[in-house]
């Protein structure tokens, strides 16, 4: 009898989800997803440059301790809401694929209008790192767990891991070690002292110096973890924004049917 | 309202024709922004020379010269002790490329540790890049203060039919050119996670009819939050995840593969490097004489500033106030040298104008053209320092400089 219950209330939600509805097109879908992506990528945009605006502009910025540590917390924010927007409204696994989306759009035409065009910096200077095969992981565990809670325990760790894994294909080419002006130091380093940018003094760098610290000298590893640890705060941060600054308000005023 | 839409019209031609703007006009670097009396008392620079203002793409040009930290530096900066400098050259976006800088006959690649009165003897060497015709200064950049810009000029840089390169050797003894290396890995890599991403999205967004969005709410609304009603209610179905477990395979493979790769292709990398250098401290100076400022009399009616200062000559041979330089800028003695270049000046009048003779104590008074002082925004009127800095040239008849940081407070004849 409960089973019968069950598929008669599967099938009364299939009957809602394939009617067909006089008003509401895919006009509607296209609007959305579109208007959608300037706003999901500004606030995507906004979010990493607030935190880790400089670790991004520069390959002689990107190094393993900081880049590692604060670039996955600020990057996760704002698709953890999407995924919360998309997952609750439309059970769409996408909010954090459709952001490292939107942020890509944003940061590239940033890189090539602004930075190539206007004042001719080498785009191998100043690329962007890519968040798509994190946010696409992170949407997988989502999908397959269907759990806030553990997709921001795997998923943060995931979107760590993608992250670093992803852009340090396209990092380490600029970590290859040369001799230049009598110092061993990395093409990165090389780029930054030449490429002048006179108004970002090389001492302004927040990089890896050195310290006692380091637990037996594994910079990167400890950077990743603690990268981690963060990430899982700032998934959370972002569902707050998605639970109750985004779809809270609208559920507030909106008349239930 | 047509005149609404014609103004939003002509507003949005300009925000576009604006985007087709290049910087090749830019000629200032906001150097007269930052007040007067910190430029004044924060550093003094001399013998600023640029090997050549014509090049063409690929020519080498060095600018050289010495810049002091004064000991007037202000105590609100850096508190009061700057510590950690870097020496670099303010132009309009990377038309040249740095390839050597020596302080005090040091290679220093980054920053430096410096010091209040430090005397520094600088040379970059740069190497031209971008076609056009380019202000450029040196500037020395101190921490937790800004960056202090020195005496410029315009250099001229005409095309290479062969264009730019930057060649660079590995410690693999492989040459790169550095204008271009990586590009096509971080463009390619960056297109192939554009397309998974589409993939993604595409699949959710677009078939038509089958993933429908807005209409979706309907049923998400009737779930629990952490359900998807499964196959039967058919919103996320059996073939969804399979598909989607083909995407994330490929991501995953591609990215554990990519790294695998790269970290075999690239080995032998590096972390950043931090090679701050302490610059050895340059042969001292000559001491010919002490200099005391007592007064620095502002007269609007004249247009002048007259600079009062106590010179003691201690050496054996008479000496003469050959310049006065503050800020970025130098008012040359016209008896010692002449001005040549922006930045350079003509004293307006000294007395006396004989020079000091050996042991003797004698006032003189350096009278400045106060509009040259007000063009550069060097004049602090209306600032929280009424002061007057810089550092006093003395020369004997050798030839042999003496230079004194002198201060003294700015005080003008009326309001």
């Amino acid at each position: 009898m409960a089973t019968a219950t069950i598929d008669l209330e599967a099938l009364r939600l299939r009957e809602i989800g394939e009617r067909k509805y006089k008003f509401i097109d895919r006009k509607w879908d296209a609007m959305f997803w579109i208007t959608a992506g300037f706003v999901v990528g500004a606030a995507a945009n906004i979010t990493h440059l607030l935190f880790a605006g400089d670790w991004d502009f520069w390959t002689d910025w990107k190094d393993r301790q900081w880049w590692m540590t604060i670039t996955p917390f600020a990057t996760i924010i704002i698709p953890s809401a999407l995924q919360y927007i998309q997952w609750r409204a439309w059970r769409f696994p996408t909010g954090a694929t459709y952001t490292a989306v939107c942020l890509f759009f944003c940061t590239w035409i940033g890189r090539l209008v602004q930075w190539k065009f206007f004042i001719n910096m080498p785009i191998n200077f100043v690329w962007s790192a890519t968040w798509i095969p994190a946010g696409i992981i992170t949407d997988y565990v989502l999908l397959k767990s269907r759990s806030f809670i553990l997709t921001s325990l795997i998923g943060s760790a995931t979107w760590t891991m993608a992250f670093w894994m992803s852009n340090y294909i396209m990092l380490l080419p600029f970590l290859q070690p040369t001799k230049f002006m009598d110092h061993t130091l990395t093409v990165a380093d090389v780029q930054g002292i030449s490429y002048i940018r006179a108004q970002t003094p090389e001492y302004l760098r927040v990089i890896e110096h050195g310290s006692l610290r380091t637990f037996l000298q594994e910079t990167q590893y400890v950077s990743l973890a603690f990268g981690t640890t963060l990430c899982v705060f700032g998934y959370w941060v972002g569902q707050f924004i998605g639970r109750r600054l985004s779809v809270w308000p609208i559920f507030r005023y909106l008349k239930q049917y | 309202m047509r005149r609404w839409i014609l103004m939003a019209l002509v507003a949005l031609l300009g925000a576009a024709a604006m985007t087709g703007l290049r910087t090749h006009s830019v000629s200032a670097h906001g150097e007269t922004a930052q007040e007067g009396f910190v430029r004044m008392e924060a550093l003094g620079w001399w013998d600023v020379k640029f090997s050549k203002s014509d090049l063409t793409q690929n020519d080498n040009m060095t600018v050289s010269g010495t810049a002091k930290i004064l000991e007037t530096w202000p105590s609100n900066m850096s508190d009061g002790a700057p510590k950690i400098c870097y020496f670099t050259v303010v132009e309009p976006g990377a038309r040249f490329v740095l390839v050597d800088r020596k302080i005090n006959g040091m290679p220093a690649p980054q920053s430096f540790f410096c010091s209040k009165g430090g005397v520094y003897n600088f040379s970059m060497t740069l190497r031209a890049r971008d076609p056009g015709s380019w202000h450029v200064h040196p500037a020395l950049a101190v921490k937790e203060s800004g960056t202090l810009i020195g005496p410029g000029q315009y250099v001229n840089i005409s095309s290479s039919p062969s264009g730019f390169s930057f060649p660079l050797t590995l410690l693999n003894g492989k040459t790169i050119d550095i204008e271009g290396y990586g590009t096509w890995l971080v463009l390619g890599f960056s297109a192939v996670t554009l397309i998974l991403g589409m993939w993604w999205l595409l699949y959710w967004t677009v078939p038509g009819g089958i993933k429908r969005t807005v209409c979706r709410l309907r049923v998400a609304n009737e779930l629990p939050l952490n359900q998807d009603g499964g196959p039967a209610v058919g919103i996320i179905t059996k073939a969804d995840h399979r598909h989607m477990g083909y995407i994330t395979g490929v991501t995953v493979l591609l990215t554990g593969l990519g790294f695998l790769w790269a970290s075999i292709h690239y080995s032998g990398n590096i972390p950043l490097q931090v090679d701050w250098v302490t610059p050895p401290t340059p042969a001292a100076p000559a001491t010919l004489a002490t200099a005391q400022a007592s007064n620095a009399i502002y007269d609007p009616n004249a247009n002048t500033v007259q600079v009062i200062a106590t010179v003691t000559n201690t050496s054996k041979s008479p000496v003469q106030v050959s310049a006065f330089r503050t800020g970025n800028v130098s008012f040359l003695n016209p008896l010692s040298s002449l001005p040549h270049g922006d930045y350079e000046y003509q004293i307006k009048s000294l007395s006396p104008q004989d020079p000091i003779g050996p042991g003797q104590t004698q006032q003189v008074t350096i009278t400045l053209d106060a509009q040259v002082l007000k063009n550069l925004e060097l004049l602090p009127l209306g600032q929280a320092q009424y002061v007057v800095a810089g550092v006093l040239e003395l020369t004997d008849g050798q030839g042999t400089r003496n230079f004194d940081t002198i201060q003294a407070s700015l005080n003008p004849t009326s309001t």
